[in-house]
C-alpha cells in the first residue's frame, strides 16, 4: 500500500483525557476560516485558532462532544458542548474591540449547574458573562447562550437536518442505546429551548451516528450498531416514500423491518457478509460520501469495524471491502486530493490513517503513537487559508495537528508524454517505452535552457 | 521542491546511516533501491505497474546469507558489472557484535548473481553470496570503481572494483579474481597511489574518469577534516598534481560533477535537431565537500584551478550538521543544483548566480534528520525521482506531471527554434 509522510504539522498541548467526539473542526467565530474545538474530561474547553490556543473554559464537568454548527438556525454557527451528565452548553464567539467596564461576574460554570435542579433550564445570556475590563484592542470570550438540561450519557452527536425541512436539528446518541433528535425553537427573540423531537431505541450499542440521503434524496440516519449493521430511521413527516416500503419486505436479503413510531420509519441492515463475522464488534458507519461519477446514482456510506474491514456501500450493496490489521476505530469523510469525491479517512488505535478514495486506492500515513481521539477536516493553520488537516489527540497530553496534507493523487504513475505535442522534432511517432525513456530524459536534463 | 510530490514512504525498523542506501542500475536506465539499517534488516524497494498503469510500491526484506544475527550493518554498495545485462554485484560491510569488546569481528560479504533473463530475481542474487571476506579493520564508505589497465595507447582491461575505507586510515581494494570468481584485496598503492597515507579515517571518496579513461580525479575527505585532490593519468601511472587542505572538522561528503552533462542524443530525434556533441578533452570538474559543521565548500573548476577556486555555500541556520549531498537539475533549467540534507530535517537547494553567487533556493522539511539522498529514475519513465532517506524511514518524491508536461513543451521550443548565434550571416 502507498504510504505518506506527513511533515506540517503544529502541537497544542492538552491535558487529560479526550473522548472521541470531544473534538471538533468548524468555524466558531464566523470569519470563514476553521478552529478546532477541544473539550475534556476534566471540564476543560479549549478553542485553537491558528498557531494558538485562542480562548478556553473550565469547569464545565466531564465533556463528551463537542459539534460547532447553527443550531440556532439563524444563519451563524455556534459551539454546543454536551457533557457526560447530561448538560448541553451553547456558546457564541464574542469579539469585542472597544474595552468596556463592566463589574466582572466569576465566569464558572459546570459543576456548580450539575449540582442545581432543573430549573437552571431557563438560565439565559443574561447569566453570561464578561471578564473585567482590561484596555485589550481585542478581547475575545466565549459566551454561553443557553444551558439546559438532557438526559445524562451522550455518546455521539450529530447536528444535520435529519426530517429535510432545511433547519438543522441536534442528534444525540447515548450510551443506554437511544437516539434523540432535538431542534431550537425560539420562545422570544431572545431566548429559546431545545425541544425534543423525537426518541428512538435501538437493539444493541450505538457505534456513531450519521446523515445519509439515499437516491431518492430522502434523509435518513443511519445509526451504527456492532456488527458491521446499522438501523435506518427516517423520520420524515408523514408520506413514506415507496421505495422504502420495498426495501423493507427484503427481510431474508439482509434487512428486516421493525419499523415504528408516529412520523418515523426504522429498518435494521445487516449488510448480507456481517452474518458470519463477529457479531458484537463495534462499528462506526459515515454517510453521504458525495462522487463525481454519474454512473450511481445517490450517494454511498462507508461502514467499518473495529476488527479492521472497511467497507463501501451503495443501496445496501457492498461495492467493495477491504481489511486492515489494526484496529479502526474513527471513521470519517472528506475531499483530501480536491477531486470533488469524498474520500474515506480511518484511523486506528495505534497511529495508523487509512485514506482511500471510493475506487479502493489508498494512501496510508502511520502517525507514530496511540491516539486517544481523531478528527480530520479543515483548518486555517496560517496565511487566512482552510487547508486540509488531520488532528491527532495522543495519550501524552498532546495534540497534533497536521495541516495541508500533500496529498494531490490517491495513484501514482508513470509520466507519460504526449507524442504528438512533440511530433516534430521525431523521426517516428510510435516509440517503445526504452525510446520514450530516452527522449524525456534527453529533453529534460539535456536541452540547456537559454 | 514544491513541484515535487510524495509518492512514497517505507519505514525502517532500525536507524541506517549515510551509507545505507545504495541504487540498482537497471540496464533500461530504471534504478531498484536497496535500503540497509543497522539491525541486518535490507529492504529491497521497487514500482511495479500494474494492468491499470498504476504505480504500485512494493517494498520486500531481503534475507542475505552470511549475515548472522546479531550482525550489524555499516555499509551497502551494488553496480552492475554488464553494460548490456543484469549483472549485480552487491557488496555489504558488517560488524558482528560479540560481547569481547576486543574480538570484533568485521566482514565485507559480496554477493552476485548473473540471469539470463532481463528478468531481476533478488532472491537468487541474496542468496548466491560469492565471499565474505574477514577484515582486520572497521569498514567505512563501500564504493565502487572501475580500474583501468593501459598498455601503450589501448585499455587492455577495465573493470569495477570495490574501494573500501577502514578504520585503519587506508583504503582497500578488493577485485574479482576471473577464475574462481572470488574477490581478493588488491595492492591499492600500485593501482590507487591517490590514498597513499590518509591523515586519518576517510569518510567519504569520490572518483571521476574523464578523457575517454586516459586520466581520473580522485577526492575524499578525512574524519578530521583532510581533504585530498589528485589527478592522476592511467597512461603515464603518474600522479599529475595533488592538492590538499584541512577543513577541521569531520567531512561528510565529497562529490565530483561535471559541469555541464552531457546527454546521448536519442535515436529517435530527427538528425536536423541533432546537435554535435564534442567530447571535452579536459571537461570542466567541479568538487562539493560536505563539512558536517561548517558550511559545504564549491570547488570551481579543480582541473584548471585544483582547490584555488573555492566558494562558500551559505548556512540556512547554525546548528544543522550536513550529512548528505546530491547534484540534480530538479528545476529542469539545464545547471545543476546541489542537494544537502541536514539534520535538521530539511533538503537545501543551492543554485548559482554570477550576480549573487551562490544561493539557496529551495528547502523542504522532512519528519527526521537526512542522511541519504539520491536522485535516480525508479519510477522508469524517463524522469528522476528523489529519494531521501531519512532516520527513521525512505521518502520517494515524484515531479509533478503537470508541469513535466509544461517543462517539455518549452524545451521543445529551445530545440527547434534556432539558435541566433549559431546562424551565420553572409557577408
Amino acid at each position: 500500500m502507498r504510504a505518506v509522510s506527513l511533515v506540517d504539522h503544529l502541537e497544542f498541548d492538552f491535558n487529560g483525557n479526550i473522548l472521541k467526539q470531544g473534538l471538533a473542526l468548524g468555524d466558531v467565530d464566523n470569519d470563514g476560516l476553521n478552529e478546532l474545538v477541544v473539550g475534556g474530561e476534566n471540564g476543560d474547553l479549549f478553542v485553537f485558532k491558528g498557531e494558538n490556543k485562542w480562548v478556553s473554559l473550565s469547569g464545565l464537568g466531564f465533556i463528551t462532544s463537542v459539534v460547532i454548527g447553527d443550531i440556532l438556525n439563524c444563519g451563524k454557527n455556534s459551539l454546543v458542548v454536551i457533557t457526560a451528565d447530561g448538560w448541553c452548553y451553547i456558546y457564541n464567539i464574542y469579539t469585542e474591540v472597544e474595552s468596556q467596564v463592566d463589574e466582572g461576574v466569576d465566569q464558572v460554570d459546570g459543576q456548580i449547574f450539575s449540582s442545581e435542579s432543573l430549573e437552571s433550564e431557563k438560565s439565559q445570556s443574561s447569566e453570561s458573562v464578561m471578564n473585567t475590563p482590561v484596555i485589550d484592542k481585542e478581547k475575545v470570550e466565549l459566551r454561553r447562550v443557553h444551558l439546559q438540561r438532557i438526559p445524562a450519557n451522550t455518546k455521539d452527536v450529530l447536528l444535520a437536518d435529519v426530517d429535510g425541512d432545511g433547519c438543522l436539528e441536534l442528534v444525540i446518541g447515548l450510551t443506554d442505546r437511544i437516539v434523540r433528535s432535538y431542534r431550537w425553537i425560539n420562545a422570544t427573540e431572545t431566548s429559546g429551548n431545545l425541544m425534543c423531537m423525537n426518541k428512538w431505541e435501538c437493539a444493541k450499542q450505538i457505534g456513531s451516528i450519521t446523515l445519509h440521503h439515499s437516491k431518492d434524496e430522502v434523509p435518513a440516519l443511519l445509526v451504527a450498531q456492532p456488527g458491521g449493521t446499522f438501523m435506518r430511521i427516517i423520520c420524515q413527516a408523514e408520506d413514506i416514500c415507496p421505495s422504502l416500503e420495498t426495501t423493507g419486505e427484503h427481510s431474508d436479503s439482509g434487512s428486516s423491518r421493525t419499523d415504528s413510531l408516529a412520523g418515523s420509519k426504522i429498518d435494521y441492515q445487516f449488510l448480507g457478509i456481517s452474518r458470519t463475522r463477529n457479531q458484537n464488534i463495534s462499528t462506526e458507519i459515515v454517510g453521504n460520501l458525495s462522487t463525481k461519477k454519474d454512473e450511481r446514482k445517490g450517494n454511498s456510506y462507508t461502514v467499518a469495524t473495529l476488527d479492521g474491514t472497511i467497507m463501501l456501500v451503495h443501496d445496501e450493496i457492498i461495492l467493495w471491502s477491504i481489511a486492515v490489521d489494526h484496529q479502526i476505530f474513527s471513521l470519517h469523510k472528506m475531499d483530501i486530493t480536491n477531486s470533488g469525491s469524498d474520500n474515506i479517512i480511518a484511523c486506528s488505535w495505534d497511529g495508523q490513517t487509512y485514506i482511500l478514495d471510493q475506487d479502493k486506492n489508498s494512501v496510508r500515513f502511520h502517525f507514530g503513537e496511540s491516539v486517544q481521539a481523531f478528527n480530520c477536516g479543515f483548518y486555517n493553520a496560517y496565511d487566512n487559508l482552510n487547508t486540509t488537516c488531520f488532528v491527532y489527540v495522543t495519550f501524552r497530553n498532546k495534540i497534533y495537528l497536521y495541516y495541508d496534507i500533500p496529498l494531490k493523487k490517491m495513484l501514482c504513475q508513470k509520466f507519460e508524454p504526449d507524442l504528438s505535442k512533440l511530433k516534430d522534432v521525431l523521426v517516428d511517432e510510435n516509440l517503445d517505452q526504452k525510446s520514450k525513456n530516452e527522449l524525456v530524459e534527453f529533453l529534460l536534463y539535456g536541452v540547456k535552457n537559454v | 521542491m514544491d513541484k515535487l510530490h510524495n509518492a512514497h514512504y517505507f519505514s525502517l525498523s532500525s536507524q541506517g546511516n549515510i551509507y545505507t542506501l545504495a541504487n540498482l542500475p537497471l540496464v533500461n536506465n530504471t534504478n531498484k533501491l536497496l535500503v540497509a539499517s543497522l539491525r541486518r534488516e535490507v529492504l529491497f524497494f521497487e514500482y511495479v505497474e500494474n494492468y491499470l498503469g498504476a504505480l504500485i510500491p512494493c517494498t520486500k526484506e531481503v534475507s542475505f546469507t552470511y549475515l548472522p544475527n546479531g550482525a550489524e550493518i555499516i555499509s551497502i554498495d551494488a553496480f552492475n558489472k554488464s553494460e548490456n545485462t543484469n549483472e549485480f554485484v552487491i557488496g555489504i560491510t558488517i560488524i558482528k557484535n560479540s560481547t569481547d569488546l576486543h574480538t570484533l569481528e568485521t566482514f565485507l560479504n559480496i554477493y552476485s548473481g548473473w540471469e539470463e533473463s532481463k528478468e531481476f530475481n533478488m532472491e537468487s542474487l541474496s542468496q548466491n553470496c560469492l565471499n565474505n571476506i574477514e577484515l582486520r579493520y572497521i569498514p567505512y564508505h563501500l564504493t565502487h570503481t572501475y580500474l583501468i589497465t593501459w598498455s601503450d595507447d589501448e585499455i587492455i582491461s577495465k573493470e569495477m572494483v570495490f574501494a573500501l575505507s577502514g578504520s585503519d586510515s587506508k583504503v582497500h581494494i578488493y577485485q574479482e579474481n576471473k577464475t574462481n570468481h572470488t574477490y581478493k584485496e588488491i595492492d591499492a598503492m600500485e593501482y590507487f597511489p591517490e590514498f597513499v597515507k590518509p591523515s586519518s579515517v576517510v569518510v567519504w571518496m569520490d572518483i571521476y574518469y574523464y578523457n575517454n579513461y586516459l586520466e581520473r580525479v580522485t577526492v575524499f575527505g578525512c574524519e578530521c577534516g583532510y581533504v585530498r585532490l589528485c589527478r592522476y593519468n592511467l597512461k603515464l601511472s603518474k600522479i599529475m598534481f595533488n592538492f590538499s587542505t584541512n577543513f577541521n572538522n569531520t567531512i561528510s561528503n565529497v562529490r565530483i560533477y561535471l559541469e555541464e552533462q552531457k546527454l546521448k542524443q536519442p535515436d529517435c530525434i530527427k538528425e536536423e535537431y541533432k546537435e554535435t556533441t564534442l567530447e571535452y578533452i579536459n571537461p570542466i570538474l567541479n568538487v562539493v565537500v560536505t563539512n558536517t559543521l561548517l558550511p559545504p565548500v564549491h570547488f570551481r573548476d579543480v582541473l584548471q584551478f585544483g582547490l584555488g577556486r573555492y566558494d562558500c555555500l551559505p548556512r540556512l541556520d547554525l546548528t544543522s550538521v550536513f550529512s548528505s549531498t546530491e547534484i540534480a537539475d530538479i528545476n529542469f533549467d539545464g545547471v545543476h543544483e546541489i542537494l544537502i540534507g541536514t539534520s535538521n530535517h530539511e533538503v537545501i537547494a543551492y543554485e548559482f548566480d554570477k550576480s549573487h553567487g551562490w544561493y539557496i533556493s529551495d528547502v523542504r522539511h522532512f519528519a527526521s534528520p537526512i542522511l541519504g539522498l539520491k536522485y535516480v529514475d525508479i519510477t522508469g519513465d524517463g524522469v528522476k525521482e528523489l529519494v531521501v532517506l531519512t532516520m527513521k524511514g525512505i521518502i520517494i518524491l515524484q515531479h509533478d506531471h503537470k508541469s513535466i508536461t509544461e517543462t517539455l513543451e518549452e524545451k521543445l521550443k529551445i530545440l527547434t527554434i534556432p539558435n541566433i548565434k549559431s546562424l551565420s550571416i553572409e557577408n
